[in-house]
Formats: structure tokens, sequence, C-alpha cells
């Protein structure tokens, strides 16, 4: 809502500037957007005096003018025929640039030294006129800048106002905040109808069909108009507040809708068929070409106003085209009417149509203004526009509004907005706001016509925290209430996981859920993805139900800056399609790492190897920590074949590890061989919780080690040749590691070799190195009779 | 063979003296005073010897062997002092490191929310982001023709429901389980159909905060938010809140933070000379949001808020974009 500093003040009176204005009305809600300084264009443009006027002798046209400018008499070439001495003139002194663009300088004109312009209509930007300078009234004091001195250095503010609040949709309506912040009294607009001829009723026949809809429709004739520019103040105003002036008969109902919030229409009464106003639902094959110029297809949920045939306007939103007034126009019929919100909003969103009147309509106009504002309009067309006003003016009223009573407790409001505040002061304020206030425990409030926002007392409390102001409530700071006596492990096992994977030299990032359905249909899970039936943009229109294919973009991007590795992990939420219709997709937690390129950032001594499957395999074996965690052979569609495994703990599944395949790094551009894990984070949360976490004796007796290699069949599972050497001796192995693999020339074809570093230990007793042997030979003997085993 | 004793000596001193390192000076060792070497060959006949002349021989060997040793002893050291000297460390080469990864901006902003919530006993909640009407819109006071509810500013998902437009519906989910008094936070993704620029994108983060108990009053809610804004922007924050609108609160503020540059720089980029920077909403919840939840509005009061992680974020470390957050450009995300 755009007013003007000035134009506020013909309703209330304030002491402060402009930019205290804009505080204080910030400070009790109405949100600052904007400031344009409209006295700025005038800067260097001061009022003068013309003390002496001679021709000038080199030119027959030009005069030498001797001008008072305040600071000092400039001699001043002009070329004027209108001017003379003793005339109070706009000087624009050098180093000014004027609205129109023109810059002022010291100058010789034909030998003579110009300090300074006279200024015409034209070169101010205040018409067309260049036929002669602008002569101004003589009572203006010498020096004081043009602005100032004639009423042009307004101000134009710009505020934001919430949709709770239409009734600030206008000057009054801010001007009644500044009343209510400083008591200075309201001052509403003159109402002075001069009526005459025959009544409204003769010319013209109202019927409301659709009284839910349109609660009051009121209309008044105006006859004899003559319809022309607006006087030069109004076009100014408006301009001002970024409305393009029409005629006079539309300037004056935009005039009244920014002066009293409540939106006006104008019909040429001839053009209305019948002389007929049926406020009634579209037809389904109607149309209707509005004011726009658009050709509009009705149906019957809008709400139009139309004549004894077809549709003139689209009720509270536009009016029609057909019915408009022109300069042809001499009667015209005035609408004011209440509109049901709902109903103009509905239109106006399917029409796609954004007008001032629809704005004030679908937030809730004032019930109670149409006739005031009618009135006021054909107060101003009398003046500004000719007009005989029809006595009387038609006032339909089928669903009269209704005043709420809202009961207001003391206490209560004191004791939500930490106050002290006496039930006068709390009466006050609501008065100065429009309220009707009946004193009593509790107070009776009734709250105006024009705030449709204030229907319960927590409605009340807050118009008086916010005028008594929010900055005056001092902040408490005070531990009470609940303990925090059940925390959910899963917030605190988020954080552990993630400072775990950070120390083990992953970056984290975090990347969108809504991603395109391609990229799932690359990892095979695009069927259980759930879809958006608006989608940002038109391929990335799915749910994420697998982390893979973002940190896959991650690392391409990060390889395409140039990066030697990407070691990346993500912990976020993924979704999979509800399988009945209409509950909600089912969310889980995931956790995914991704490792390419480089293990090592720095070149120096480091290694430089490419991380591949057992880098993020120790990777996941140290986030997942202890507990019984498994890795088994798997086919899986993101991976390459034979370099995948699925992931258990404790036996429960907890999700895979693998290369991604050719066909995927390729859908990514990556080159490089790239390595991946997805676990479900609800299953590590589960294994962790579940943990137990008791002491064990620390043992007392020295442990033996022994190595033992063996030869194997190349595709014997290393997990099963130690859980069998785990089995043959159970309670004296204390940790079986592998330390070397070998495979080459010294083995047999299709054969390995794995060592194994074995650390045996009694609990009970000091171990004896016959013991150890017996041990090893066990294990020997079972891996011989299970895999065919050889002692390398 | 005294003579020859003295005579060995001699050599093996001279020639332990010109030895160049360690191996030679081992090999002249085993040479010298070795099982085989001559010194020890002699010292095993002195028994043979007569009586007379044992004790001479004797007292020459032991000082041969003497003389040798500490020979080898002093060159040993010589040889490992040259050494040491010649191995200087070059200390301002790079060490081996090992990479210690960084945490998304986000996710360091969220442990910090947490943990300054935390302190003021504030638990964490946690609420879908596929959300439904009812809890998204309905259950906050936002009636069905309120104009966030139009198709351009929310997700609707093709099965039913939508995407959280605001984190807001943990409080109804949490209230909805749990008797007052409840006090929590809860921090996630929200979703709005907004073009994406460089100070909008479709997803982002926020933090809500709802606490509700008897006699929780306006004040409480300044209180929180003013010791939120010190922990989070620095000790001398101020905080001014302005009234505004939400349908699920009343009376409604919005709250700004005092601007790092405590509005000196007339052309501050964050405040644009204003001195303040507005950072989110807040207000004492709605009687209608408590009704939805079936708890007793004359009863109960309470306040909730909300906040924009990115925007913290963004002026905390001067970040001038907010889709790098979702990039996930390394580059960015190793600078915090």
């Amino acid at each position: 809502m755009k007013i003007t500093y000035n134009w506020l003040k013909e309703y209330v009176d304030f002491a402060w500037d402009w930019p205290e204005l804009v505080d204080r009305l910030t400070m009790a809600g109405l949100e600052f957007e904007g400031v344009e300084d409209l006295g700025a264009r005038y800067e260097g443009v001061v009022i003068g005096r013309v003390n002496t006027c001679c021709p000038h002798e080199n030119a027959d046209r030009l005069t030498v003018c001797q001008v008072d400018v305040g600071t000092g008499v400039n001699t001043i070439v002009c070329g004027a025929p209108n001017v003379a001495a003793g005339q109070t003139v706009a000087v624009a002194l050098p180093g000014t640039t004027l609205p129109g663009g023109m810059q002022i300088k010291k100058a010789k004109i034909r030998g003579v030294a110009s300090e300074g312009m006279l200024c015409a209509e034209d070169e101010l930007g205040l018409g067309d006129n260049h036929d002669g300078i602008v002569v101004l009234d003589e009572s203006l004091p010498v020096g004081i800048p043009f602005a100032a001195a004639t009423g042009l250095g307004d101000v134009v503010i710009d505020f934001e106002v919430t949709p709770n609040r239409p009734d600030c949709l206008s000057l009054l309506g801010i001007a009644r905040e500044v009343h209510a912040l400083t008591g200075n009294s309201l001052r509403f607009p003159n109402i002075q109808v001069p009526e005459s001829g025959p009544a409204t009723a003769e010319d013209v026949r109202i019927d409301i069909e659709a009284p839910d809809d349109c609660p009051r429709y009121a209309g008044r004739v105006v006859r004899g108009v003559e319809v022309g520019p607006s006087p030069e103040w109004l076009q100014r105003r408006l301009q001002a507040v970024g409305q393009r002036p029409i005629n006079n008969i539309v300037d004056i109902t935009n005039y009244v809708l920014l002066e009293l919030g409540h939106p006006l229409h104008a019909f040429d009464l001839h053009a209305l068929d019948q002389r007929r106003i049926i406020v009634r639902r579209a037809r389904s094959s109607e149309t209707l070409e509005t004011l726009d110029g658009t050709l509009c297809q009705l149906d019957e949920e809008m709400l139009v106003i139309a004549d004894g045939t077809r549709p003139q306007a689209l009720a509270g939103v536009m009016g029609g085209a057909h019915s408009e007034v022109s300069t042809d126009t001499t009667d015209i019929l005035l609408e004011s009417a209440y509109f049901a919100p709902s109903r103009v909003r509905l239109a106006r969103s399917r029409l796609g149509l954004f007008t001032e009147a629809a704005t004030r309509f679908e937030r809730g106009a004032d019930w109670d203004a149409p006739v005031r504002a009618i009135d006021r309009a054909a107060h101003l067309i009398a003046k500004l526009a000719s007009g005989t006003v029809a006595p009387t003016p038609l006032d339909v009223y089928p669903r009269p509004g209704q005043r709420r009573q809202i009961p207001l407790c003391v206490e209560r409001t004191n004791q939500l907005l930490a106050t002290e505040l006496d039930s006068a002061a709390i009466a006050q304020t609501l008065e100065r706001l429009g309220c009707r206030v009946e004193s009593g425990q509790p107070l009776v409030v009734t709250a105006p016509s024009f705030r449709p926002d204030l229907t319960r007392p927590a409605d009340l409390i807050e118009e008086v925290g916010r005028i008594y102001g929010f900055d005056r409530i001092e902040g408490r700071q005070e531990a009470s209430g609940p303990w925090i006596t059940r925390r959910d492990p899963e917030f605190t096992f988020r954080q552990v996981a993630r400072q775990r994977l950070l120390g083990l030299g992953l970056d984290e990032v975090v990347s969108n859920t809504i991603v395109e359905s391609r990229w799932l249909e690359l990892v095979e899970a695009a069927g259980r993805a759930a879809r958006l039936a608006n989608p940002p943009t038109e391929t990335q229109d799915a749910l994420r139900t697998t982390l893979v294919p973002s940190l896959l973009d991650v690392a391409r991007r990060n390889f395409n800056q140039r990066a030697a590795g990407v070691a990346i992990f993500e912990l976020g939420k993924c979704f999979v399609a509800a399988a009945e219709k209409g509950a909600r997709p089912e969310e889980n937690w995931h956790l995914a790492a991704l490792w390419s390129g480089r293990v090592s950032a720095s070149p120096y001594q480091a290694d430089a190897r490419e991380a591949d499957f057992f880098d993020l395999k120790g990777l996941l074996e140290a986030l997942v920590g202890e507990g019984d965690l498994r890795f088994t052979s798997a086919d899986r569609p993101e991976c390459r074949s034979g370099h995948a495994a699925c992931v258990s703990v404790d036996g429960q599944p907890l999700g895979w590890l693998g290369q991604a395949s050719t066909d995927l790094c390729a859908a990514f551009d990556l080159e490089r061989q790239v390595h991946i894990f997805e676990i479900s984070f609800t299953a590590l949360v589960r294994h962790w919780h579940g943990r137990e976490r008791s002491f064990t004796a620390l043992p007392k007796f020295p442990p033996i080690e022994r190595d033992l290699a063996i030869v194997v069949r190349a595709d014997t599972a290393t997990a099963e040749l130690i859980a069998t050497m785990r089995d043959s001796v159970p309670h004296l192995v204390e940790s079986i590691e592998v330390f070397d693999l070998y495979q080459g020339d010294q083995i047999a074809t299709g054969h390995k070799s794995v060592a194994f570093a074995i650390r045996l230990r009694d609990r009970e007793q000091t171990l004896q190195d016959a013991q150890a042997d017996a041990a090893i030979s066990a294990m020997l003997k079972r891996l011989k009779a299970r895999f065919g085993a050889r002692l390398r | 063979m005294l003579e020859e004793v003295r005579q060995l000596a001699s050599v093996a001193v001279a020639e332990i003296e010109a030895a160049q390192d360690d191996k030679a000076l081992e090999a002249l060792r085993v040479h010298h005073l070795g099982r085989k070497s001559r010194l020890r060959q002699i010292a095993r006949q002195i028994g043979h010897l007569p009586a007379a002349e044992r004790p001479a021989l004797g007292e020459a060997t032991g000082r041969a062997q003497q003389a040798i040793q500490q020979a080898l002893d002093d060159k040993a050291l010589a040889l490992r002092q040259s050494a040491e000297v010649a191995s200087t460390l070059d200390v301002t080469l790079p060490g081996r490191r090992p990479l210690l990864g960084c945490a998304h901006p986000l996710s360091q902003l969220t442990d910090e929310l947490i943990s300054i919530f935390q302190g003021m006993g504030f638990d964490v909640a946690d609420g879908p982001e596929a959300e439904d009407e009812y809890h998204n819109f309905d259950a906050l006071n936002t009636p069905a023709d309120h104009p966030a509810r139009d198709l351009h500013d929310t997700f609707y998902l093709a099965g039913g429901g939508l995407m959280r437009t605001h984190t807001s519906t943990v409080q109804i989910r949490v209230m909805e389980q749990t008797p007052p008094p409840v006090r929590i936070i809860s921090l996630g993704r929200c979703y709005r159909k907004e073009t994406v620029d460089a100070t909008h994108h479709f997803a982002f983060h926020q933090i809500e905060g709802l606490y509700v108990d008897r006699g929780v009053s306006f004040a409480d809610l300044k209180g929180t938010i003013e010791a939120m804004g010190r922990q989070l922007m620095g000790a001398e924050t101020q905080v001014r809140f302005r009234p505004h609108f939400f349908p699920f609160t009343e009376p409604s503020v919005e709250y700004d933070f005092t601007c790092i540059c405590k509005g000196q720089l007339a052309n501050c980029s964050i405040c644009k000379g204003t001195g303040w920077i507005e950072i989110a909403g807040a207000g004492m919840v709605d009687p209608a949001v408590f009704a939805a939840v079936g708890y007793d509005p004359d009863e109960y009061t309470g306040f909730a808020f909300g906040m924009g992680l990115e925007r913290i974020a963004m002026i905390r470390h001067g970040i001038d974009d907010v889709r790098r957050f979702l990039e996930n450009d390394l580059r960015f995300i190793r600078q915090f």
C-alpha cells in the first residue's frame, strides 16, 4: 500500500518526519517496503525573486535578469517572453539536474555569464507547457527549496500490509493506526452531496439473486457528468502512488478506494440494458470482456454484475468494457457493494486477475462502508465533474452485517503479554482502533465493521500488545517448565555417525530430496518412488528412494572441478510411495558414502592409490564398530557384477556395499572407479542402541601368537576360513587377522595363498606351546577337511 | 710377543680411526677383537708361557684390548655424530596428514541450535516431510482459501498429500501425542514451489520451537529468542519484535537481530543500512491451534517460533547464494 506523507496528514496530525513515521508504523505492524522522495527530483531548484530585467545587448529575444536566490543575487539570462521584474520564480542553480534530464551549468550566453536558469513547466516535469517560465505565488519566501515551497516535495511510502488487515489498504486505515499510536484525532473526509433531479430508483433497478455472495449492493445515479481529465492535484496524487490517471470519473472512484479502502465501480448508465443491475452467478456459456480488453470465460461459480441481458462486470474484481465510462458518457451508475471474500477470490484466481478491488474484497471489505463510499465519490463527482447527483442511493442489503461482541479479560491480557495494563488503558487502545468497549469484568468489546480479523479475545490481546509496543515488553530468561527426561536416541546417533565419518575423512553433503525420475530408473528404484503432482521442473518430479544418484551427482560436480578424490557421505531422508492410495509416503533415514579417486589428500610420500572396495569396507567397519558385521557377495543393479556385497549386522540386514557399475558411472560422467555403500540408518541405530556396554575383565595370562599360511581354491571366502578356524578351537582364539594374500607363479592356477596371524589365549591359565601347536593342527585339519587347504 | 702386541694395537687404532662407516668399523672390531683375532690368539697362549713372562704379556694384551675398544667406541660415537649432523630434518616439509572431513554448514548450524536449545530445556522432535493438508494447514488455523494453499506455493504429491511448507507441522504432531507441558524444537527440510535464484530455493531448512505450559507469556518468547540470538550471533545482539501476521499465532511477530555492522554501514549488504536483519516469525500459539490438538486454551498458553537455517548461515558466513547449500561443491563445504 503506497501512501504519501502529505496525503496522510489530511486525516491525522503527527509531529514525525517520514523516517520516524515509518519506524512507528513498522513497530505497529506495517512493514516498510520502500520510499520515494518526490522532492529529490527538484534538488537544486529554489524560489527566486526577479529584481530587475534588462534586454540582452547581443540578442533580441534574451533578457538578463538579476535574481535574488536567497544566498545572493545571480545574473541569469532568460529566453522566456513572460519574464518580468518582481516575479517569484523557480530557479535551477548551477549543478542541478532537472526532472527532464537537463543539466544546469554556469555558462556565458552571448557574452553574458549566466548563473542558473528560470524554469518553465516542462523543464520541471510538471506538464508540457514551454511557452514561458512558471510564475509562482509571490508570498513564497526566497531561497527555500522549490519542492518544499510548492508541496511537490512529498514522500511516497510503501507499506506491506499483512493479509489480516484489509483496513490498512487505505489512507484512512493507516491514519487510524497513527491515531491509535498518538491519540491525535482522526479527520474523516468531507461528504456533502448536493442532490437534485429524480431519485436513483427511478432510473435503475437493483436485484441481488445471490445474497450470500453479495450481502449488500448500493447504487447511485449521477447525471450530466462531464468526462475529462482530472484536476492536476488529483492526477498527481494517483501518479505518486503508482496509479495511471484515466478520466475524472474513474480517477475519483480510484481515489475513494485509496482514501477509504472501499472499491467502487462506475457504469455508463445507458450501456445497461433495461437499466437493470442483477447480481447473480454467471452462466456457464457466458463471457465478459473486461476493462483490460481480455475476454473472460465465466463459470457458474463466479459472481457477476449483469444488466437485463448479460454480465457487465466481474463482481469485486473488474468492470466490463461494454459499460465502461468514456468521454461520451453523460449519466453514470456508481456501484458500492460488499462481496463475499471467497467468491471474489475464486473468480480472481481462476481468471488470474490481480486488481486493487479484488485484493480488498478477498481479504474482507468493510460491510458498513458502501453508502459512505458512494457518497464520498458523488461528492467529488459533483465538485470535479459537474455531475448532478440523484437523490437517495439505492441500498439493497439482504444480509446485514453483524458487529461481534467479544469478552476480554484484563487479567488474561496482562498474563499473556507480561504487561500490567489497567482496564482503562486497554479500553482506550481498543477504542482508538474503532472498537466499542463496555467496561466490566470482562470488558465487552464490539469490533468495528472494518476489522474482519477481530473475532476472539486473542485477536484483541494482539491489538493491545502491538499498540502498547512489543518492544516495551521485557524478555524473561528463567528456566521453568518440564525437564527433558526421555531423549530419542536417534538424534544422538545422527551426531555420532556424522562425527565418526567426518573423523574418518569423509566430507558431508546435503543434497536435494526432489530428484529426476531418470536418476532413480538408473538404479532400478523408480517404481517405488512417490511423485509430485506439480514438480519444480518437468524432469525433477520424484522423491528420492536412495541417496546413491545424489552422491554420484555430487561426485560428478567435484571431479568436473578437478578434485583429485571425492570421499563424501550423506545422512538424509529417503521416501517410498505408500502402497495404499492417499497415504503418506514412508520416510526413512539412509546413510550413504561414496569414495572415488585418490585415497590420500597429500601428494608428499603419501598413498597415491585410488580408493577401492576395501577402503570403503574398512570405513564401514570402523563406522559400525563392535558387532557381528557380515558381508555376503551379492548382485545389485547399481553395482559391477562380482564387486558388491550385502551387509548385515547381528543377523539383521543393514545395507550394501559395492563398486558402481560402468553404466551408472557413465550416466554421471564418472571415469574413475566409484565405490559406494548405502545403509539403513534406522538399522544402524537399532544396532547401536541395542548394544550392551558392560565390562569384560582384562586377561591375566599371556597370549601365544602363531602365523599360518595355507593354499585354498581362489573362490574360497576368507570369512569362512576364519570362521572355520575359530570353530576348531573356540575357547582359545582371541583374534585371527589376514596379513597376506598371494596368487601367482608359486601357487597352482585357480588357487590362492592366505596367511593368518593368529593370537591364542587361555583366560584361565598360561597357555603352553604344546597346546598352541595342537590348536593350530586342529585348525589345519578342519581347513583341509572343509576347503582342501594345504599348508604353504 | 710383547712387541707384536704393541704393534697390533697401534695398527688397529690407526685402522679404526680411518674407518668410514659403521660397517667398516664392525669389520675392524671382528678383525681385531673377534674370537679369531690375533690378539685373542696371543691371549689364549699366555697360559702356556713361562710364569715370569705371563704378567707382562697379560698386561700388554689387556691394555691393547682396552685401547682398541676405546678407539672403536670413540670412532662409533664420532660416526654417529657426523651422521646426525648430515641428517638434519627439513621440518617444513608437509606432514602426512590424515584427512578430516568437513561437516556441511547446515548440519553444523543444526548441531549448534540443538545444543543451544537443549541448554534451555528444549527436547528435539522430528516430523515427516511428506505431510497431509490437515497438519500443514487446517490444524494450523490456515483456512482452505488462504493464499498459502495456492498451487504455486505448495508441492502436492501425485498420490495425495503435500510436501510440508514449514516445520510448524511438527507442533501439531507433537501436541497430538503429548499432553502439556511441551517444550520442543524441530529441525528439518521444507518445500515451497519457488523459482530458484540466489535468494530462493524450493527446498530449504527451518527450525521450529514450541513451548506450551501454564502461564507462558510473551516475555518468555522474547527471552528465548534473545538468548538464541546472543548465542548465535554474539553477546551484543539485540532483538526487535515487529507485529506481523501468521494464522497459527496470535499475537504474531517478526523478529529482527541487530546487524553485525551495528547499523554503522550505510551501504551494508546485509541490513541495507537499517541496522536490523529480518530473521523470522514467532508468536503466541493461536487458541484455534490448541483447539485442533485438544489442549484447553483457557488453561494453557504457549509460544512458537520458526527460523530459516539458510538465511542464518548466509548471514553468519557471508554466503552470497542460497543454491550453494545443495550444490555440494566441496570447495564450498570445506570452508566451514
